[in-house]
């Protein structure tokens, strides 16, 4: 008896550094997985599915990111179960409430609004614990495994929230405390927990009966592995868990140091060794001193490259980049009479260390490309 | 450029010119006005700049006036290395000709040939300096601005000691194009690149705010639907609490009100009871009051008995006494009314005497004015029977008086006879004719008698002679006159149908006559007849013998009844005895009176008694029958009730009152002792209670199911998602715009830095130029002279003698001479690269002082060219080793 065990799918989510045809592209992955997640289950027989939180990124997402979702979901051959989490919790007002949801969802997908249990097929019972709403009092996942009846029956309690000892903090509201589940797991209350809102699929206790499953896609640069969905087998005593990975995003920083030409060689040999780039959000930390020519380089390099990536984020400023005028620089500068004085000036300035050297640093930057344009004229 | 050089043929005014110029230094060309030294340039920048075949006005203006020929222009100059001639023709025989003759020879013709003209003049040339150096008739005193000039420039630079690249300025163009895109030019403000960048993240921002605020409003609604939810359980269980507390209460008022029901009964029953003996007490007290009455009534009917029979006695006498006044009455009745019939028989009688007398009167009135009417009439008859009117006795007496006038003129003219008497004579005369009677009179002695013999007279003298006196026949005139007269008379008095004038005055009398008897007639109706007329007096009169008939018949009458003749009756009717007979009456009547005065008062006494013993009676009966029905009463009263059992009855009913009130007492009592007031205060308060907590209820349902609604609406708005391609929205072009910023900033930098090293570099090379002038100014101002430069190389003040003038403040003259000093410096400083100073017809406001000077400048000078156009040489004598060229 197989669950899919999945969460976080968060749709309707945008990222600030995902700009225009690569947002659209980044939204529809994070659907198209769902087809990828109803595929794996198919293949791995699974009875259902189970969605533990934050199916949504938001209370209210666009009509047409519900409408697209119920889509896929109706593909699904098997019976989903959505948990609202902290995301989208299930307060008055919220998408599941709504006519747009409820008008379209189709028959085989349930939203767990209660902790009524429900039975998929015969001999697995599923309970969630949903939110109310942002900031719910006391702990929703525990509670309802302990409100389970001890009689070892095949039980998925869907559950939301962070877990201390997993995330380190206790003060978020909706943590969960793991002593109480633990101990409703071996009263035979409840027989695997599948909890959501961690984005990276995660063993929570030593005996593999809590577990995040992971956002199916990535979301952000810190998470240790995402892009995976579970597939929980119950048959035995106790819960089996594959991981599968279904993502096809990849979000990664890249850090170098920039000192010299071969450095910014380097760079760039980084940066296109880089597979599926159209997929790929890289975020770039660089350090080092470089020239103003070798800046140019640089700037030129970043913003070539940049057309590949669905996002390279780069500070603008090269804030860790320390820029000197050197003699090469003066010599593409072969400037004469007053705009030399100038030049001199504005070299001046920008080694000063004042409030305007970053700026004469850029005004040099600037020189040299028009001076430049009219030596290659 | 060097020119050579110029030589025009039919250009304008000049047919033929020819002009060579010094290869460097003055050349002065000497005009008179309006001969065509202006014209010599015009040509030669024609020459410079328009094509053969151009059709321009300015080219074929060039053409002399009324002549359709050529116009040819050729100079030889030197271009940078190239030392040229070129020729064109205008307007007719079009044509080029550029002969290059050094350094490689060339001839081309045609627009190649200008062609390759302007390729030489825009390598070598400085074009703006030649501009700037050309000083034309009539320019403008302005400061020459010599900035533009490369050639110039470039010299600068090199003085000023710097690399002078051209390319220097292509770079500036860049930087100042470059900064453009992100601030204006002229008040460096922020161009619309980046004040849309700093408006559309203005725009996110708000868009942000927006999305989060309703984002807000909407968790607020959300927990404000959780915190009802909650609020409405809890009313619900204080609800479940107070509805049987309710209850409990309603029971104990239930049980208040029952006490109160019976206290209410018990009431009742007292005024029940109270009245009751009320009654009872009453009846006693009735039963002794009408007994009472019954004894009070008995003796009121005896006493009024008594006075009764009191009056009854009064009255008889009364009676009595009336009787016989009545009869009295009567007698006195008789007699007043024997004496008022003798009375008015005597005055009935006096009436109709006066009757008589007044009918008497009225018919003689009646008499004489039927009499005066009657006379009237015949006269009036007897008047219309008449011919006459008055004309006609007019006419009568009238042609009488002629016939007497012509009678006494024909006798006047007749002559006369005078007899007098001497003795007793008897006189007789007699008229002519026959017939005429002899008049006789007998005069005494003396006596004289006169005769008029109108036609003839016979005078008798007694018996004694008769003589017969003829008058002549100049009297037949007069005589026909009195013919006529006479005749006129005649018919006068036909027409009165009379005869002689004599019957016509008696016919005049009896028609006056007639005419006052109709006079008279008048006069009489006037008196005797009222304004009635006639007919009122024939009415009076018969209304008089009506009266008379009237009271004859009464007077008959009474005569009759008194048995005394009427005629002693009439006779006894005079005055006095009138008189006698009404004081008769009178005495008689006021007996009358009298008797019946008193006869009244006894009657009216005898009413009154007769009334009061009427009353007596009356009363006596009523007081009877009052006192029959009291006791009446008082039996059947008795008969019904006896006076013991009506005092039994007030005993009883006492006694139940008492227990009564005993009764409700206690029930009030008990009441009390419940506090009933305050368990109904309970309920009410309980009552309330609920009905605020289901109000409550109801209100937190209702906003209940409107946040619901609200949420449930804006649920469909995805403000979530929205909120968050937002806020991406707005990180992005916070970033872009920092960008632009960054990128403007440094633009602006680098301007800022371009524009101080330059501005360096400029003031650094004004320098040669400022000295340049300066050094030939204070030949021509003074020894303390000093110019400054502006960017443009525009001279802009002097400094003289310590006191520093702006450029525009300076005199004419003073701005004339700067101007050409600056030029000639420029001139000179361009050197090789430069171009001629051209002064046209200048230094018309400089005085000759200055002039001299100015010349003598101007002869110093040796590198560049400098041409001088003039029409008065003598001004520019001081010029040393001018070449002067004399045009025509």
């Amino acid at each position: 008896m197989r669950v899919l065990h999945t969460s976080d799918w968060q749709l309707g989510m945008t990222r600030h550094f995902l700009a225009g045809e690569a947002q659209a592209r980044f939204s529809e992955a994070r659907l198209e997985v769902l087809t990828r997640l109803g595929a794996l289950a198919q293949e791995e027989a699974c009875v259902c599915v189970v969605v533990a939180g934050d199916v949504f990124e938001t209370r209210h997402p666009d009509a047409r990111t519900v409408a697209r979702t119920l889509e896929r979901l109706a593909r699904f051959t098997m019976p989903v179960y959505l948990l609202p989490g902290n995301h989208d919790p299930i307060d008055p007002g919220s998408v599941w409430r709504s006519a747009a949801f409820t008008d379209a969802c189709p028959d085989h997908v349930e939203v767990l609004e209660d902790a009524n249990p429900r039975v998929p097929v015969d001999g697995l019972e599923i309970v969630g614990a949903p939110w109310p709403n942002k900031h719910p009092v006391g702990d929703l996942t525990a509670d309802a495994c302990e409100g389970a009846p001890a009689d070892h029956a095949r039980r998925i309690v869907v559950g939301h929230g962070g877990v201390a000892e997993v995330s380190g903090g206790f003060d978020a509201p909706g943590t969960i405390d793991l002593a109480r589940v633990l101990a409703a797991v071996e009263e035979g209350r409840v027989r695997y927990v599948a909890l959501g809102d961690r984005h990276s699929a995660t063993q929570v206790d030593g005996t593999g009966h809590v577990w995040f499953s992971g956002a199916p896609e990535p979301t952000d640069h810190d998470e240790v592995d995402p892009g995976t969905a579970l597939v929980v087998d119950l048959a035995g005593t106790r819960p089996e868990v594959t991981r599968h990975q279904v993502g096809t995003w990849t979000f990664r920083r890249l850090g170098r140091a920039v000192d010299t030409d071969d450095d910014l060689d380097a760079l760039a040999a980084d940066l296109d060794a880089v597979e599926e780039p159209s997929r790929a959000v890289v975020k770039l930390a660089l350090e080092g001193t470089l020239d103003l020519q070798q800046v140019a380089r640089l700037d030129a390099l970043l913003a070539d490259r940049a057309l590949r990536f669905a996002a390279l984020e780069h500070p603008e400023r090269h804030r860790d980049i320390a820029v000197r005028v050197s003699d090469t620089d003066v010599e593409a500068l072969a400037l004469s009479g007053y705009a030399a004085v100038a030049r001199d000036a504005l070299g001046t300035r920008s080694r000063s260390g004042g409030d305007d050297a970053a700026t004469a640093t850029d005004a040099l930057s600037l020189l040299l490309r028009l001076a430049g344009t009219e030596q290659s004229s | 450029m060097r020119i050579h050089r110029l030589e025009i043929e039919h250009v304008r005014g000049l047919s033929r010119a020819e002009v060579t110029f010094a290869a460097s230094g003055v050349t002065v060309i000497e005009a008179p006005n309006e001969t065509g030294k202006t014209t010599l340039f015009d040509a030669l920048d024609i020459l410079l700049t328009e094509k053969q075949g151009t059709k321009r006005q300015r080219v074929r203006d060039l053409q002399p006036r009324g002549e359709d020929v050529a116009s040819s222009v050729t100079a030889e100059l030197t271009i940078g290395p190239h030392h040229l001639t070129v020729t064109k023709r205008y307007n007719r025989d079009r044509a080029t000709e550029l002969t290059v003759h050094a350094p490689t020879a060339r001839q081309l013709t045609g627009d190649e040939a200008h062609d390759h003209l302007r390729r030489l003049l825009e390598e070598h040339t400085d074009l703006a300096l030649w501009d700037a150096l050309r000083f034309r008739q009539g320019r403008s005193l302005d400061p020459v601005a010599l900035a533009g000039a490369n050639a110039l420039t470039r010299q600068l630079d090199v003085s000023a000691g710097g690399g002078g690249a051209v390319e220097d300025d292509a770079l500036y163009d860049r930087i100042v194009e470059e900064s453009a895109r992100y601030f204006t030019s002229r008040a460096a403000k922020p161009t619309r690149l980046l004040t849309d960048a700093d408006t559309a993240v203005e725009a996110a921002d708000a868009e942000v705010a927006r999305l989060r605020e309703l984002e807000q409003r909407l968790d607020s609604a959300s927990e404000r639907s959780a915190a009802l939810a909650s609020e409405q359980r809890r009313l619900e269980a204080r609800r479940r609490e107070l509805e049987p507390e309710l209850v409990r209460r309603q029971q104990a008022v239930e049980e208040v009100t029952a006490l109160r029901n019976q206290l209410v009964a018990a009431e009742a029953e007292l005024r029940g009871a109270a009245s009751e003996h009320r009654q009872a007490t009453t009846a006693v007290a009735a039963r002794e009051e009408l007994s009472a009455e019954v004894a009070a009534a008995a003796a009121a009917a005896q006493q009024a008995a008594e006075v009764s029979d009191q009056h009854a006695e009064v009255v008889t006498p009364l009676a009595a006494r009336l009787e016989q006044l009545s009869s009295e009455l009567r007698s006195a009745e008789e007699a007043a009314l024997a004496a008022r019939r003798r009375h008015e028989h005597a005055r009935t009688g006096a009436d109709l005497s006066t009757a008589r007398d007044q009918l008497a009167t009225a018919r003689g009135r009646l008499e004489r004015v039927d009499s005066a009417i009657a006379a009237a009439r015949s006269a009036e008859a007897a008047l219309a029977a008449t011919a006459s009117t008055p004309q006609r006795h007019t006419q009568v007496r009238a042609a009488a008086d002629r016939v007497r006038l012509a009678a006494a003129q024909l006798g006047a003219a007749a002559p006369t006879v005078t007899v007098t008497a001497q003795q007793e004579l008897a006189l007789g005369t007699q008229g002519p004719g026959d017939d005429h009677a002899v008049e006789r009179r007998e005069l005494a002695v003396g006596d004289r008698s006169e005769h008029r013999v109108p036609e003839r007279l016979i005078l008798h003298l007694g018996d004694l002679a008769a003589i017969e006196v003829v008058a002549g026949s100049s009297l037949s005139e007069r005589r026909a006159a009195l013919d006529t007269a006479e005749q006129e008379l005649a018919a006068a008095c036909a027409q009165l149908e009379v005869t002689t004038p004599q019957e016509a005055e008696a016919l005049a009398d009896a028609v006056a006559g007639h005419q006052r008897v109709v006079a008279e007639r008048d006069a009489v109706l006037e008196r005797e007849l009222d304004e009635g007329g006639r007919d009122d007096l024939a009415g009076a009169v018969r209304h008089y013998e009506d009266r008379v008939a009237a009271l004859s018949a009464r007077l008959e009458a009474a005569s009759e009844e008194v048995e005394v003749p009427r005629l002693e009756l009439e006779a006894a009717s005079g005055a006095e005895q009138l008189e006698r007979l009404a004081a008769a009456q009178r005495s008689a009547e006021e007996a009358l009176d009298t008797r019946r005065a008193e006869l009244h008062a006894r009657r009216d006494e005898l009413e009154a008694a007769r009334e009061r013993a009427a009353g007596a009676r009356a009363r006596a009966e009523a007081a009877t029958a009052e006192h029959t029905r009291l006791a009446t009463r008082l039996e059947a009263e008795r008969a019904a009730t006896t006076d013991e059992q009506l005092r039994a009855q007030a005993g009883t009913a006492s006694t139940a009152l008492q227990g009564a009130r005993e009764r409700v007492a206690s029930y009030r009592d008990a009441l009390e002792a419940v506090d009933a007031e305050q368990v109904e205060a309970a309920v009410a308060n309980a009552r309330a209670q609920l009905e605020t907590v289901t109000g409550q209820l109801v209100r937190c349902r209702e906003e209940s199911a409107k946040v619901t609604a609200t949420l449930e609406a804006h649920g469909g708005l995805g403000v979530g998602e929205a909120l968050q391609e937002a806020e991406a929205d707005l990180a992005r072009l916070r970033r872009e715009r920092d960008g632009l910023w960054r990128r403007a900033a440094a633009a602006r930098l680098l301007k800022e830095a371009f524009d101080q090293a330059r501005e360096a570099a400029y003031a650094a090379y004004r320098a040669p130029l400022a000295d340049r002038i300066v050094a030939a100014g204070r030949l021509v101002f003074g020894a303390d002279l000093d110019v400054e430069l502006d960017e443009e190389l525009r001279v802009v003040s002097r400094t003289l003698a310590g006191t520093t003038l702006d450029f525009e403040q300076l005199s004419a003259g003073a701005r004339e001479q700067l101007a050409i000093l600056s030029a000639l410096a420029a001139a000179d400083l361009a050197g090789a690269d430069g171009v001629p100073l051209v002064l046209d017809d200048t230094l018309g406001y400089t005085d000759p002082g200055r002039l001299e000077r100015l010349g003598g400048v101007l002869g110093r000078v040796t590198g560049p060219q400098v041409v001088v156009l003039t029409c008065v040489a003598s001004r520019f004598e001081a010029i040393r080793g001018a070449q002067v060229v004399r045009l025509l």
